[in-house]
């Protein structure tokens, strides 16, 4: 056989079995889908139908008793408004505040030239362990000052180690050890170096913390529980929590009619606090998909 | 190293400490008051007719169920009525019980206490033991100021036994709810399905076994289907003691401790012989599928979308205090059972007022309170009729409850359509803070016949031949509600899901004497004695 | 133009030319300082007999008192092998599953497809808890879930999950895997996007299936970062949730679903105990780390990778 003919034969079996794994992959991908879209639409529909008909199970793919009147009576509540703007701000500045903080620190902690570089990170990694507890933090913030404000929601808790680990990995993975040489070679500080170059070329990074911050903060409660009183600062969570949570205690707490139209307002929003819950956030991912894109790195080092 | 970047990097450094000084120095005054923004009802300005040097200012937490029910009422009808009267502005700090058990440690903890605590699901016994420090004797203050409250001591000892520590202290107030019925909960059932099927209520626990088969397998309500349930509810071994296994004669408290009394003795349920036989019947019902066999796995839900079903209730009993808590709209198809008679020939009936109706902590002082006395002078203006009526429905100021020439009263249904029980809890305390209502004075309360507490009493009639004591609220020593945390949760534990496996898979007989064995190694027998000590400190503070 | 060698010259001199980085770590150190350092005198709760009135400092030592109470208590063995049941069984399905959908993800080449693949599969992570353990309990109805129904078609009766010990784990871990797996797999993807394409194109001239690519190039970029969530997952272990289990447990299933926190929470509901949740919660903590040391001196020796 000649050449020629030899080569043509190993491209045409190699394109086979992508095709193979090709149709696999789309075939599995079909199924996990599937599997992962049929919650939401559960909730979606079951969240304009009538409760009895959902705990009876028969809402199955369509909704039954159509009724809107679990939006109704949400939108009623005009503290959902002050919730929604509130966490939105919340989100905001928190994920701005929170890159800020993390990942500068990630970025020193990967520099194998930084000297006490064991003992800062030990230094970030005690508190995943050890902690004072609820009492002497919620003292500590009050004797700060910070019951009640807007920053406690965004400043205390804001050096989140994991974020901090994550960001060093892909620091010391993704980009090249000759990259700073060549940079002090042309007379680059450490500063401009991370604000010029590394930062642009680690853009899936700061996407990824930025949208863990970012949901981080939209689904924040236990913060605004303990250290928010005033209405006016109230997260979206605290407040669909008051909604959907009270109902469901007064209902287990005492009988008659009053547990019992609890309950069934708790059973009809129930479903549609997710989607309100959810929705505004779930738009953010499209947004933030194109930092994963293939190819961030290309030119880095060549130019 | 351009300058640029390193005034950047300064800047990112002094944006920190500049945010962490600006939060400290505006809100500097946040330390000093306390967490009482979101709900303080705090009226305006204290307005007294003419004496307004004397108005002395108090700040009393609350704890509510939901926010769903206004606060308003604080301010306004007899609560506005007393506060004139005695001179007092009250800043009252709402707290809501689904977040109440975190913020109440953290308060606790911060030292800055109300002056006084209002509501027994506020301040519970062990946080009054744990830190007794924080909370005043009133014993003196009582007999000083509070006329009302002592007179009551003097009829009803069990209201003084109640409030009384077994150090001898009282360090709270009580309650004894007014308008009560003797009997809780009690048996419902598809008196429709009856009629179709043409068979009669059961009267003894063998017939209700063949009433149940015949809902299951005679397809009462006649859709061709057999998709009715003999019982269907969301079982524990807490509920089934008072409901399903009621005529065995294993009624026990409320409190879920497993406590009953047989033949005035206090003793443990689960380990007794009527629980014994009990528990083999229900296992028998389960076989026959007379029971939902996903009794014990079902949430709340998918209980209420069977009894609930808007074509018709899918179920044949239910237990409860009325039947519209359970089945809601299809309460006319269900009739109450009088209770049925169990393997001895002798009916019970859950009779319940000492958890049910009475309690203590209503109100609880604190070290804070500058002003005790003056203090309880303005509760003991709870302790009359009148006001014990209005704390219960609403004001009749507010238009909740007439009050008529002849004396008698009349408690309103709310014109929006709501039940008779949302509007009294929107507009009242309801079953919290202080009240005590005479007997005879019940008489000239007249409540709506259709709804809510008018029903219950209604329903008294049926059952009142049958009720018996059972196991009160008593009171442990610091040591002992310690030791008693630890030791129940390990062996309620145990026996519910000992229940739970006895009733689906059966085995009581062979495996009781190992659970016996078993139990008395988690502890049982030291928890029945600290049980038994403090009844009997109790019966004796009793006199 | 001075060319300074990271690595040499005094340790001053070290110290001084990368001043900047330390001004980089100041916030952090400064906010973690102020915030979790100083509160820390707390832990001293589970060594005393804690009570909110006497405050921290003056509270009375009890030494180990309560560490005691815990170890003889009658569920701290069970407790602890239902806890561990669920974590492990946990980690080894849901810290796979991520790093094999983000390796398929990668695969994709019709990028519309791809997208909406991403976006939907992380939705259910959106879900409350509360609502999807109302989901899962519904759906796994013998008689009314959605589950048994489909089972049906193929004539297979779906028995009561949620009343058997022996499937709660298995319920709570697919569950998770079910809910979360989309949105953990976006770290990964992210990590791959990495990857120079111009790689793909040689490995393609050279001849290699897809499948060959997902392991000569994939998987080895992958294996820092996953090595490095594996070292942080150990560190979790005694760290199960309360209240996923708290919500699916019942009295039927409760041999296998009493875990740490539950048990303390139930304790909490009778009487708070401080000093006794602040010991356990130390104790899980203390195991908790000796487990994330081990596992990352393993790491360490085999692939050279290390948290510190």
């Amino acid at each position: 056989m000649t050449v020629a003919k030899q080569v043509v034969k190993r491209r045409i079996r190699r394109s086979r079995s992508d095709v193979i794994f090709d149709v696999l992959l789309y075939a599995l991908a079909g199924i996990v889908l599937l599997l992962a879209l049929y919650p939401m639409y559960f909730i979606v529909i079951a969240s304009i139908s009538s409760p009895v008909e959902v705990s009876a199970g028969n809402i199955v793919f369509y909704p039954k008793g159509i009724t809107l009147k679990g939006y109704v009576k949400l939108f009623e509540y005009s503290a959902l408004w002050t919730g929604y703007k509130n966490t939105i701000l919340y989100a905001i500045v928190g994920t701005i505040f929170n890159l800020c903080v993390n990942i500068p620190a990630a970025y020193s902690l990967s520099r194998k030239d930084l000297v006490g570089r064991r003992l800062i990170t030990l230094f970030f990694m005690i508190p995943m362990f050890f902690t004072g507890g609820l009492i002497p933090t919620y003292t500590l913030i009050k004797s700060y000052g910070l019951l009640d404000t807007f920053w406690v929601m965004v400043l205390p808790f804001s050096v989140i180690t994991y974020y901090i680990i994550v960001a060093r990995t892909f620091f010391s993975n993704s980009l090249p050890e000759d990259m700073w040489e060549a940079a002090q070679i042309d007379g680059c500080g450490n500063l401009r170096f991370f604000f010029q170059i590394v930062l642009p070329l680690s853009k899936a990074v700061i996407a990824v913390i930025a949208l863990w911050s970012a949901v981080g903060h939209w689904n924040a409660y236990f913060n605004a529980l303990i250290y928010i009183r005033s209405d006016a600062l109230q997260p979206l969570q605290i407040i669909l929590r008051n909604i959907l949570i009270s109902n469901q205690t007064i209902s287990a707490m005492s009988t008659g009619a009053a547990a019992l139209e609890a309950k069934q307002l708790a059973d009809l929003i129930k479903y549609a606090v997710i989607v309100l819950s959810s929705a505004p956030i779930m738009c953010l991912y499209p947004f933030v998909q194109k930092y994963f894109n293939q190819g961030v790195m290309i030119g880095a080092v060549k130019g | 190293m351009s300058k640029k970047y390193k005034i950047l990097a300064i800047c990112l450094a002094l944006i920190m400490v500049v945010s962490l000084a600006a939060c400290t120095s505006s809100d500097g005054s946040a330390d000093a008051s306390e967490p009482g923004g979101s709900s303080s009802v705090d009226g305006s300005e204290p307005e007294s007719p003419g004496t307004s040097d004397e108005t002395e200012s108090f700040t009393v937490l609350t704890v509510r169920w939901t926010d769903a029910w206004p606060t308003d009422f604080l301010k306004t009808g007899i609560m506005a009525e007393l506060e004139a009267e005695h001179n007092v502005d009250i800043d009252w700090q709402v707290y809501y019980y689904s977040d109440w058990a975190e913020q109440k440690s953290l308060l606790l903890a911060s030292g800055n206490l109300p002056d006084a605590f209002w509501g027994s699901n506020g301040i519970l016994d062990t946080d009054i033991a744990q830190n007794s420090s924080y909370f005043i004797d009133l014993t003196d203050l009582i007999t000083e100021n509070m006329p009302n409250l002592t007179a009551i001591f003097e009829k009803d000892s069990s209201m003084r036994a109640m409030v009384t520590t077994r150090e001898g202290q009282i360090l709270s107030l009580p309650k004894r709810l007014p308008l009560r019925p003797q009997v809780n909960d009690v048996m419902f059932i598809n008196q429709t399905w009856l009629d179709n099927l043409g068979i009669d209520m059961p009267t003894t626990y063998l017939e209700l076994q063949d009433v149940l088969r015949a809902f299951v397998t005679q397809d009462p309500n006649g859709n061709g289907i057999n998709d009715e349930y003999g019982y269907s509810y969301r079982q524990s071994l807490e509920t089934d003691l008072r409901h399903i296994m009621s005529s065995f004669g294993t009624q026990v408290s409320r409190q879920n401790n497993f406590m009953g009394m047989i033949d005035d003795e206090p003793v443990f349920m689960p380990i007794h012989e009527n629980y014994y036989n009990a528990v083999q019947w229900v296992h028998e019902l389960y076989q026959e599928g007379l029971i939902d066999p996903e009794g014990f796995t079902q949430d709340a839900s998918m209980v209420t979308a069977k009894t609930q079903d808007p074509e018709g209730a899918l179920v044949g009993i239910v237990f409860g205090w009325t039947a519209d808590a359970q089945v809601g709209v299809n309460v006319g198809d269900f009739a109450i059972v009088p209770a049925i008679a169990g393997p001895d020939g002798n009916r019970y009936v859950e009779h319940n007022p000492e958890y049910l109706d009475n309690s203590r902590n209503e109100v609880v002082v604190t070290s804070s309170c500058s002003n005790p006395a003056k203090l309880l002078q303005w509760a003991d203006s709870f302790y009359t009729d009148e006001v014990t009526l209005q704390t219960y429905y609403g004001s009749i100021s507010d238009g909740k409850i007439t009050a008529n020439a002849d004396g008698t009263y009349e408690v309103l249904v709310p014109s929006d359509g709501s039940s008779l029980d949302t509007s009294a809890w929107s507009f009242s305390f309801r079953d919290f803070g202080p009240k005590y209502m005479d007997k005879a004075f019940e008489d000239n309360v007249i409540l709506p016949s259709d709804q809510g507490d008018g029903v219950k009493l209604a329903q008294d009639s049926v059952n009142i031949a049958y009720i018996t004591t059972t196991f009160p609220v008593v009171a442990y020593t610091a040591e002992q509600a310690m030791e008693l945390a630890s030791l129940s949760t390990t062996i309620y534990d145990y026996v519910k899901a000992q229940y739970a496996h006895w009733v689906v898979d059966g085995g009581v007989e062979e495996e009781w004497d190992d659970y016996l064995a078993q139990l008395d190694a988690m502890g049982l027998q030291e928890l029945i004695a600290i049980q038994i000590d403090a009844y009997e400190a109790y019966i004796s503070n009793l006199g | 133009m001075k060319t300074s060698t990271s690595l040499e010259g005094s340790l001053w001199k070290r110290i001084s030319r990368n001043w900047a980085l330390y001004m980089l770590l100041l916030p952090a150190v400064v906010i973690l300082f102020l915030f979790t350092y100083l509160p820390m005198g707390g832990i001293t709760i589970a060594f005393k007999d804690f009570t909110p009135a006497s405050g921290i400092w003056g509270s009375p030592w009890a030494g180990l008192k309560y560490f005691r109470q815990y170890f003889n208590n009658y569920q701290f063995w069970p407790t602890i092998k239902n806890t561990l049941i669920i974590s492990l069984y946990s980690i080894l399905v849901t810290f796979p599953l991520p790093i094999i959908m983000a390796l398929f993800c990668n695969q994709m080449y019709a990028k519309r497809f791809k997208k909406f693949f991403q976006v939907s599969t992380y939705l259910p992570h959106f879900i409350s808890t509360v609502v999807m353990c109302g989901i899962i309990i519904l759906f796994l109805s013998p008689s009314r879930g959605i589950v048994a129904k489909l089972l049906s078609y193929v004539g297979i009766t779906l028995p009561n999950l949620m009343g058997m010990p022996s499937a709660f784990s298995s319920v709570y871990v697919w569950t998770d895997a079910w809910q979360h797996v989309g949105w953990d797999s976006i770290l990964y993807i992210a990590a791959l996007s990495a990857v120079d394409p111009t790689l793909y194109e040689a490995a393609t001239v050279d001849g290699a299936s897809k499948w060959q690519k997902i392991v000569k190039i994939d998987i080895p970029m992958l294996l820092p970062t996953v090595t490095i969530m594996l070292i942080l997952r150990s560190g979790s272990i005694m760290s199960v949730g309360f209240e996923k289990v708290y919500l699916l447990q019942n009295s039927l299933n409760l041999a296998a679903s009493e875990t740490i926190a539950t048990y303390v929470y139930k304790m909490g509901l009778i009487s708070n105990q401080y000093s006794l949740s602040a010991a356990i919660g130390l104790f899980n903590n203390v195991i908790n780390l000796v487990l994330l040391v081990t596992v990352n001196y393993i790491s360490n020796k085999l692939s050279d990778t290390s948290l510190l």
